[in-house]
């Protein structure tokens, strides 16, 4: 039997719950999704064709042909409401709304694929969102708080007091400046907190725990715990200077961030994504990156267009 | 040519003779450039070639018109696609606008996820797009459609199935 023959009805239906669990960040599903794969050649085979549907999705992956596809989801209009309220926010803070439209249409500001937003607030504080992320501003007179939904942002409070705490809240937790500089990720379930001047006082959901992190360090927060402080990695905010910088990744890791702010789609072949790779990279110069790649990974850039480019092995 | 091809050949030919100028009347008065109208008449007819010839034909141009509609289809599809995508590029800055090529290509991969695409509802449609494309959570699927999370992991369900089908076939 080839691998291209369809798998029985109740295969198929298995495949597709296991990768609607997965995509949803179900916890510790790799291993079982393991023992279910090697159970069956069947299951196996599901789950490869499966995953051939995104490599069909491709060539219209560059902003514009997403937006023709979108098209009629976006006549509709859903949430109205909360769009009228965002807009008005957005107005009221002078911000233009030049952002392409994915994602995070509720937030008050949001950045798509590859873009960064900077905003200065009412209190002079700054705020720079990475690409793909979403925030709320929820300032009051007793705080200034600001709920990340998704992505990063890098915070810089105001030097002048303000007598009101400032608050960055994610799903896992919240982060109370000390008067500083810092980072704060939140992606599937986990939040990354990378302290860069002075220090942020980390708590974790409703446990009422707190922990001071100093400069120089990183905590991560999930399910309701406060992980240990570690030694931030160099370069957590280079992407706010326009650059990327690794230290000892899979080179398939560089490339999905690299990705998220290349127009088009730009991806490794299985045979080279795990090849380690140390360095700085420019975020949106995707040619002077992957030139660079080339110089020091035995690689070479495979291209169907502009657009849609791909790492394989460098002929000998 | 074999004995076969060549009688195919004749049997598409009598056909033209017979039906061919009833069937561009039809187009003609479904859509309006006469140009466009003798091309997809004549596209039929080739398409009648690649089939396999059914002598006992009795209505041959209940044939003619399923395969003309099919054609129309496509044809208006690719019109409202080309149409749509020149207006999304009317917003591209000047220095990255696509050569006439790249965009003949990117209509074409347009038109092929269309297929792929076919025959979901609108929400699923929008529900995979947002999951595949940009990457949007169950939950954040769900707030934009206003709809629940159960619901959108079913339109995704739906995708994925309707993708496979077209790529692999219907399942055993």
């Amino acid at each position: 039997m080839t691998s291209d023959a369809p798998v029985p009805e109740a295969v198929l239906r298995a495949a597709i719950d296991w990768k609607l669990r997965l995509d949803d960040g179900e916890p510790d599903i790799v291993s079982r999704l393991e023992r279910w794969l090697a159970e069956d050649e069947r299951h196996r085979r599901a789950w490869n064709q499966l995953g051939t549907i995104d490599r069909h999705l491709d060539p219209v992956r560059p902003p514009v042909t997403r937006q023709v596809l979108q098209r009629s989801a976006r006549k509709r209009p859903p949430l109205l409401r909360s769009l009228a309220v965002a807009a008005t926010l957005i107005g009221a803070l002078g911000l233009t709304d030049r952002l392409w439209p994915l994602g995070h249409w509720t937030a008050d500001v949001h950045t798509g694929r590859g873009e960064q937003h900077s905003l200065r607030l009412p209190d002079d504080s700054h705020l720079q969102l990475n690409s793909r992320s979403a925030i709320d501003l929820l300032y009051s007179d007793q705080e200034r708080r600001i709920r990340l939904r998704e992505g990063e942002v890098l915070v810089d409070t105001a030097a002048r007091g303000d007598p009101r705490p400032f608050i960055i809240e994610t799903a896992e937790g919240t982060f109370r400046a000390l008067g500083t500089r810092f980072l704060v990720r939140t992606h599937a379930g986990s939040t990354r907190l990378v302290v860069l001047a002075a220090a942020v006082a980390a708590s974790p959901g409703d446990t009422g725990q707190t922990r001071i992190v100093r400069a120089g360090e990183q905590i991560i927060v999930s399910g309701n715990r406060l992980g240990p402080s570690e030694p931030a990695p160099p370069g957590s905010d280079a992407w706010s200077r326009g650059l990327l910088v690794v230290q000892d990744v899979p080179l398939g890791d560089l490339l999905e961030q690299l990705d998220d702010y290349h127009t088009g789609h730009l991806s490794a072949d299985p045979t080279v994504a795990r090849l380690r790779i140390t360095g700085t990279f420019p975020l949106t110069d995707t040619e002077r990156a992957l030139n660079a790649l080339t110089l020091s990974l035995p690689v070479q850039v495979e291209r169907t267009t502009d657009w849609w480019l791909r790492l394989v092995p460098a002929d000998r | 040519m074999t004995a076969e091809g060549s009688s195919q050949r004749q049997w598409v030919e009598t056909l033209y003779r017979d039906h061919h100028g009833w069937l561009l009347g039809w187009l003609r008065r479904k859509q309006p450039c006469p140009q466009r109208a003798e091309d997809l008449s004549q596209d039929a007819f080739v398409r009648l070639l690649g089939r396999e010839r059914m002598n006992d034909l009795r209505e041959p141009r209940a044939l003619l018109l399923t395969i003309a509609r099919g054609l129309l289809i496509d044809h208006f599809r690719r019109s409202d696609l080309e149409q749509a995508y020149l207006e999304a590029l009317a917003q591209v800055p000047e220095g990255e606008y696509p050569s006439t090529e790249e965009q003949a290509l990117a209509i074409e991969a347009l038109e092929q996820v269309e297929r792929l695409l076919d025959g979901l509802s609108a929400r699923a449609r929008a529900a995979f797009l947002y999951n595949r494309l940009d990457g949007m959570s169950h939950a954040e699927i769900a707030e934009r459609l206003g709809v629940s999370v159960p619901r959108v992991r079913q339109y995704l369900a739906q995708g994925m199935r309707q993708c496979y089908v077209a790529l692999y076939g219907t399942p055993t």
